[in-house]
């Protein structure tokens, strides 16, 4: 019975204590490093739409939720031919970068012709042992009159 | 004996915590509750009394559609209380880091609208929101879609 509370004590210290590690710990290396994949990803292929450099990010599959493009690495080859073509000078700035477990979230700023005001996105990938797997956003024009001065990064 | 279970039971524990590690940190923890708290008081609750209790003393608004500060928050969840009573957000996914928690919402002015996909990023501070981004979309026509996955 006393090995039993002891047990129970020293089990709640160790609690305590990596408690209190696992809080320092944060981002883990595992959203770090997923962190700096989606950068190196997303520079790779909305930046510099280059497909096959940004194909070495990509895991083995890519289930695209952006209804306006194909599904699949064939979908996004299809998309950055599509801006290399159309929007030659299309560049994107990431305003915010946060991870959580398995999930990237991006804040951008998208502007596909100089001098445009461009668009806010937000981007979700969700990545698999570091590459990336899958993929979200939201897609809004900046308006013209805004309402507050704060913008909307 | 004493010493193995003991041990057994510390290292039982900080297996367990390593795991745990790999998702939120107890902040993070509060802070997707005070989110999801405050986005279901004022969007879907539409109730600026319970709304209030999960705001800060600033409201930092980067949604460019709305006015600045608390009261242009306020008059938000009013326009929507007399003009889309039955406006209601359904959360889809909830991801915290540090101080931000996003939301992915989908999100209908009226029940038969196909409706938005939204994702708001709140900043927590002190347990209480006090910066608010947003990007909206309109969730395209199917028979449009490239693809069958959805937007969430």
């Amino acid at each position: 019975m006393k090995f039993l509370k002891l047990a129970i004590a020293a089990s709640l210290a160790a609690a305590a204590l990596s408690s209190a590690g696992a809080a320092s710990a944060h981002p883990t290396a595992q959203e770090k490093a997923n962190k700096a994949a989606v950068v190196a990803f997303y520079e790779a292929s909305i930046n510099d739409k280059d497909f096959e450099k940004a194909s070495k990010y990509l895991g083995n599959r890519y289930v695209q939720h952006n209804p306006t493009a194909a599904d699949g690495p064939e979908g996004l080859k299809g998309f950055l031919a599509f801006l290399r073509e159309k929007f030659p000078q299309s560049k994107s700035e990431i305003k915010k970068v946060f991870a959580e477990g398995d999930y990237v979230i991006l804040h951008v700023h998208s502007v596909r012709e100089p001098g445009t005001r461009g668009r806010a996105i937000i981007d979700i990938f969700k990545l698999e042992k570091g590459k990336v797997v899958e993929h979200w956003d939201v897609v809004q024009d900046i308006p013209e009159k805004p309402a507050n001065n704060n913008t909307m990064f | 004996m004493k010493r193995t279970i003991f041990a057994a039971a510390a290292m039982a524990v900080s297996l367990l915590w390593a795991g745990a590690a790999a998702a939120d940190t107890p902040q993070e923890e509060a802070n997707k509750k005070v989110a999801i708290a405050m986005y279901n008081a004022s969007l879907n609750g539409k109730n600026w009394e319970e709304t209030l209790k999960y705001i800060g003393p600033t409201y930092k608004q980067h949604n460019l559609g709305a006015p600045d500060g608390i009261e242009g928050f306020k008059a938000h969840i009013e326009n929507l209380k007399k003009n889309f009573p039955e406006n209601h957000g359904d959360i889809k996914h909830v991801m915290a880091s540090g101080d931000l928690v996003a939301l992915h919402i989908h999100v209908k002015r009226k029940p038969e609208d196909r409706g938005m996909a939204i994702v708001d990023i709140f900043r927590i501070k002190d347990g209480k929101v006090v910066e608010h981004w947003d990007v909206v979309q309109q969730i395209p026509d199917p028979a449009k879609w490239q693809n069958q996955n959805g937007m969430f």
